[in-house]
């Protein structure tokens, strides 16, 4: 069925297409930092270390804090712990960990490629994967909703009868109006389980940080819901583009790709500034802010209902696009000092947990 | 089912498992394997892995394995912790497995976008007589049953067929089958590919190159599937023959027996795996009987080289955990014109609480083996894209919702395979949620978008 103002927008083209967001694990050692001391936050280690049980290599550029006595290694690893794996600061605590296993023996991690840093590697490798799967689940969640709305408007459409071309204009902002909300409920759903997940992981892990934190997922939860949502709105457009420039012909506007183009980056930037908004709402308790995120969105869907009246729909939905930013980067812990300093590369934080390898 | 196999030495002295590329000793921590297990033993196995896997790094310091005592680990108290690593193995290990699935689905979907030969119909395959050319929906529905049930008998009967040849010990009619297919796959299938690719793109080729390109082709994939090679070449042959194959099955099912076989296929690998008398699961527990891996030709393994070594390593604890083993495989042959074969991912129980611990390494690498999948799944996970692709009205929407269905249908078999640590088959999830997404994307969102699209709103 083709609707009688785009005839060509049926006419899936072949070849070309898009792909679909594929994920790509961290190359091996893309990113290795030097690693030529331990850090005094991880004590255990350098005391398995010089606990070594002599054989292979010298203890590679980790210097041994000496004086510590070589006994079990246990206890003065057992303790400690602090962070994880997945934190900052967690770079050396897998090997902390590994030592912590083996009670009554002498271990002695031997770090390849300390040299080359392997530490953060396997951080940032640990950390990667999960917000990779975070972040497909999240598109997966706003898939789900779409269904779901789809589904009651569809069922919704067949009782209606389709005769009436105002009915059909009201169920299909009835369709909008419920596919929005249906996002925000799985965005509240999706944000529950996250918590659950985290919490599992760290009554299994007994340490008190989260191995991701609520900002990383709100900001890979935003993503994923932006990525599918993008995707889903611009695929085929970006298709009909391959085929035959029969644009236009029925009186649509010749803007109509770069207007798709720039609605759909709104869209993507959207979802991530409520996703982070929206957490943080939910963390602490702030209905007025979570009100506030569903009422933007519906805002934005309201807005595209001017189109082709472009003016009408793209500049307001950038203004709130800023607006969104600003508070999502506020919430997220940003300040007018950080960003001076991140823009002046000075924030030592950032360029501390950044290190490239020498 | 995501296997770790425990490799040993099998009857033919020159291509034996410790030189295979794929089959290297199975590592006793599965990637989703809590509670049980320690890292130290995950990288104990990993490390035997990388130790009998020589293909897959040139470098082999494998020499210092010394057999030192074996530490009885107190396990008690670090469970919790290895379950976590275990679990941030386990994300890797999701991604691993992603990554493959992905480069498959990719080549399938471009293949059947741009060259025209492989949605067209000629002909069926023998497998599938019955003709879906019927006017009424009935027998239209009919037909596909029929077909379905011939489809799964032959399923059926090949891996029976198999699991006999496997009880008795004909390892050289199986390697024999197996090499025939794959030869198949690398010369014939490529060369109609090569074929229908260089037509659809109005390309010559005179045949001198053609003969080249496909006999360096072939021959370079026959060594890296069932000699030696570099892993990520392996790994790409693997892909490449699982895209192929998945090409014939869209190319040559009719339209509605594809589906019904999609569900009918789920529902025999969810019985034949998780049944006590299923015949994958004899086979695998025939395999883990004789500590042997199966048909290393048959499964994509990923393996990562990881660079931490572990300071100790305790052969006797090998020998130890190898006997509490309990690796499931589920391979199931499919013989037709072109043999194909198709296994399932399967995976390794970790031993019981005696581990041991650490693993010496007098060389500076480790490799962690990640996850083992079936070429099988592959190939199913394949075709449910590719016929999404090929058929559906909605198009790249449908075709992305039914990616997305399958990889979160193959993280949550890798999450159950965590939990239940014994032999999953990992084709119910994913084919499940891709048929649900076709179909309630085909038929649903589709018109809810088009219309959407229609007017230029967004939601």
């Amino acid at each position: 069925p083709t609707s009688p103002c785009q005839p060509w927008s049926h006419h899936w083209g072949s070849g070309g297409g898009s792909q679909s967001p594929a994920s790509d694990p961290l190359p091996w050692g893309a990113r290795t930092q030097p690693l030529t001391r331990f850090p005094a936050w991880a004590p255990e280690l350098s005391c398995s270390l010089s606990q070594c049980a002599g054989g292979g290599d010298s203890p590679a550029p980790a210097e041994p804090a000496g004086g510590r006595s070589p006994g079990s290694g246990s206890s003065p690893a057992a303790g400690g712990g602090s962070g994880g794996l997945w934190t900052g600061r967690g770079r050396v605590q897998v090997w902390a960990k590994l030592l912590r296993h083996d009670r009554g023996r002498v271990h002695w991690v031997h770090l390849h490629r300390l040299r080359a840093g392997a530490g953060p590697v396997r951080r940032r490798i640990a950390a990667e994967p999960l917000r990779l799967l975070f972040l497909i689940a999240g598109g997966f969640f706003w898939l789900v909703s779409l269904l779901l709305s789809s589904l009651v408007w569809f069922i919704a459409v067949q009782i209606g009868g389709s005769n009436n071309a105002s009915v059909k204009k009201n169920l299909l902002i009835f369709g909008v109006v419920l596919s929005v909300l249906l996002q925000e409920v799985f965005r509240f759903a999706y944000y529950k389980l996250l918590k659950k997940a985290n919490k599992g992981l760290m009554t299994i892990s007994q340490e008190e940080t989260m191995p991701i934190s609520v900002r990383q997922l709100s900001y890979v939860s935003g993503l994923g819901f932006g990525i599918m949502s993008g995707v889903f709105s611009l695929v085929n457009i970006l298709t009909d583009s391959l085929g035959p420039g029969t644009v236009g012909i029925y009186g649509d506007s010749p803007q109509y790709f770069l207007s798709s183009a720039f609605m759909t980056l709104a869209i993507v930037l959207l979802h991530i500034f409520w996703g982070i908004v929206f957490f943080d709402a939910c963390e602490k308790k702030k209905w007025w802010a979570l009100a506030l995120v569903i009422l933007s969105h519906l805002l934005v869907s309201g807005l595209t209902f001017l189109n082709p009246q472009y003016e009408g729909n793209l500049v307001p939905s950038y203004v709130i696009m800023m607006l969104m930013g600003t508070w999502a980067f506020f919430t997220a812990g940003g300040s007018l000092r950080n960003l001076k300093l991140c823009l002046m590369c000075r924030d030592k934080d950032f360029l501390l947990a950044n290190q490239r390898p020498r | 089912m995501i296997t770790f196999m425990n490799s040993s030495d099998s009857e033919e002295e020159a291509c034996n498992e410790r030189t295979s590329l794929i089959s290297a000793e199975s590592p006793p921590a599965a990637s989703y394997q809590d509670g049980l297990q320690a890292p130290e033993a995950a990288e104990t196995q990993t490390y035997r892995k990388r130790r009998s896997d020589g293909s897959c790094s040139p470098s082999d310091a494998d020499g210092g394995n010394s057999d030192s005592g074996l530490p009885v680990r107190d396990i008690a108290v670090d469970n919790k912790e290895e379950e976590e690593l275990t679990l941030k193995y386990g994300a890797k290990h999701v991604i691993m497995l992603f990554v493959p699935v992905t480069l498959c689905m990719i080549v399938v979907i471009a293949t059947i976008k741009s060259v025209r030969f492989y949605t067209e119909k000629n002909g069926q395959l023998i497998y599938t007589p019955f003709s879906e050319d019927t006017p009424s929906v009935g027998q239209r529905l009919l037909n596909s049953v029929l077909n379905t049930i011939i489809m799964i008998s032959v399923i059926v009967v090949m891996t029976v067929f198999l699991v006999v040849l496997y009880k008795y010990r004909c390892y050289k009619f199986i390697h024999g089958w197996l090499i025939l297919s794959s030869l198949m796959l690398l010369f014939l299938f490529t060369y109609i590919y090569l074929g229908e690719v260089l037509k659809t793109y109005n390309v010559a080729m005179d045949y001198p190159t053609l003969f080249f390109v496909i006999w360096n082709f072939g021959a370079v994939g026959m060594i890296c599937i069932h000699w030696k090679g570099p892993l990520h070449l392996q790994q790409a042959y693997l892909i490449m023959i699982s895209a192929l194959m998945a090409l014939v099955f869209i190319k040559y099912l009719p339209e509605w027996s594809a589906w019904v076989i999609l569900g009918a296929i789920s529902i025999y690998d969810l019985i034949a795996v998780l049944c006590p008398r299923g015949p994958l699961r004899m086979l695998v527990e025939t395999a883990q009987e004789r500590n042997e891996p199966i048909f290393p030709a048959l499964i994509y393994s990923s393996a990562m080289v990881w660079t931490v070594g572990m300071a100790k390593q305790d052969t006797a604890s090998r020998d130890l955990t190898q006997q509490t083993w309990d690796s499931a495989e589920d391979v199931r042959e499919i013989h037709e014109n072109p043999a194909y074969v198709e296994s399932e991912i399967f995976e390794a129980r970790s031993p019981a609480p005696t581990h041991p611990t650490t693993s010496l390494l007098e060389e500076l690498e480790e490799e962690e083996r990640g996850v083992k999948l079936g070429l099988g799944d592959f190939i199913f996970y394949s075709v449910l894209v590719g016929k999404a692709a090929a058929t559906a009205s909605g198009d790249w929407n449908t075709t992305l919702a039914c990616f997305v269905a399958i990889l979160i249908g193959l993280c949550l078999t890798l999450l159950l395979l965590a939990v239940f640590k014994k032999a999953l088959p990992a084709l119910p999830i994913s084919i499940t949620f891709g048929l649900v997404f076709y179909f309630s994307t085909d038929n649903l969102v589709r018109p809810f978008m088009d219309t959407l699209a229609s007017h230029q709103l967004y939601i």
